[in-house]
């Protein structure tokens, strides 16, 4: 037993050198660092779609622009003034004042009310003023019409 | 680790050695369905590559084995034991380990060692005495704790 410890100690120590043969890098190595690059592939592809997701969801409202009743008519609007699209609320409100909002918002001329007009009207509308009209007049069994001559200021 | 000392045996080369058990491993790896003893499978397989790769010169090893159909046991107890040996060395304190290559690979004598660190003699002793015994110990544990034991029983 002494001369074979003794010739494998020769041997040994012959071709030692610190760190040359890590038994278990050998053959895990390749594997590990394969395994290691696809799971940081996916991670990252987890994170790249949960970040479109997320701008895609966050973004959407954001497209329709929506206008708030108190805010003043835009003054030079790019479409005729009856085909923009805005959001109107009315809460009891006497047709003639309907017709007065109408106007101020849309930047349109409505046929006149009759200031004793008892009419009234609850809606919330979000539209043009063309759809609007029609609606009213449905509703209520009116016939406002938009005149032909389109406010070119914002008094009334 | 002792495919890898067998493989040395035969190449006489580090590099060599690791891209020939490396290579081996993943040439098995692929038709591990048709090997009924893994063991002897890589023994023959890396023995008959590290003859190619060393090409017919093996510095540390018997080649009238060679030809056999399998690889004799006492080459298997051989490579196993190197295996525990460099594995021993590599355990060694940094200093002592430094110190043992120093007699034993470079064949310095103490004195030459003490003067080259700049440390006693009996330094070097004791160092070299320590990585022998650890280095036998190794291989019979069992023995040794079993004999520190007696005394306590």
């Amino acid at each position: 037993m002494k001369d074979k410890f003794e010739e494998s100690l020769s041997f040994v120590v012959r071709y030692y050198k610190r760190g040359a043969l890590r038994p278990t890098m050998l053959f895990v190595a390749p594997n590990r660092w394969r395994r290691l690059a696809v799971a940081a592939s996916i991670g990252f592809g987890i994170i790249v779609a949960s970040a479109c997701v997320y701008l895609l969801t966050v973004h959407e409202p954001v497209t329709d622009s929506i206008q708030d009743t108190t805010a003043p008519v835009a003054s030079t609007p790019a479409e005729a003034p009856e085909k923009v699209s805005r959001r109107i609320k009315f809460d009891d409100a006497p047709l003639a004042d309907v017709v007065e909002e109408i106007e101020k918002v849309y930047g349109v001329k409505v046929t006149p009310v009759a200031d004793n007009d008892t009419t009234r009207l609850t809606l919330s509308y979000e539209g043009n003023a063309a759809d609007l009209l029609d609606t009213i007049n449905e509703l209520l069994g009116t016939d406002l019409k938009l005149e032909n001559t389109p406010k070119a200021d914002t008094e009334k | 680790m002792p495919l890898c000392m067998f493989a040395l045996r035969i190449t006489g080369d580090i590099e060599t050695t690791r891209d020939t058990v490396q290579n081996a491993f993943i040439a098995a790896w692929e038709r591990t369905d048709q090997i009924d003893n893994l063991k002897a499978y890589m023994y023959l397989a890396v023995r008959n590559a590290a003859i190619a790769a060393a090409g017919h010169t093996a510095r540390h090893y018997d080649m009238a084995h060679a030809e056999l159909d399998d690889v004799p046991q006492e080459d298997i107890d051989t490579s196993e034991r190197d295996a525990r040996l460099w594995k021993a060395i590599d355990s060694l304190p940094e200093r002592c380990r430094e110190i043992f290559l120093m007699s034993k690979r470079d064949g310095m004598s103490y004195h030459d060692i003490a003067l080259e660190l700049d440390i006693s003699e009996k330094t070097v002793e004791n160092q070299i005495s320590k990585a022998l015994k650890k280095l036998r110990g190794d291989g019979s544990l069992s023995g040794y704790t079993y004999i520190w034991l007696l005394p306590f029983l």
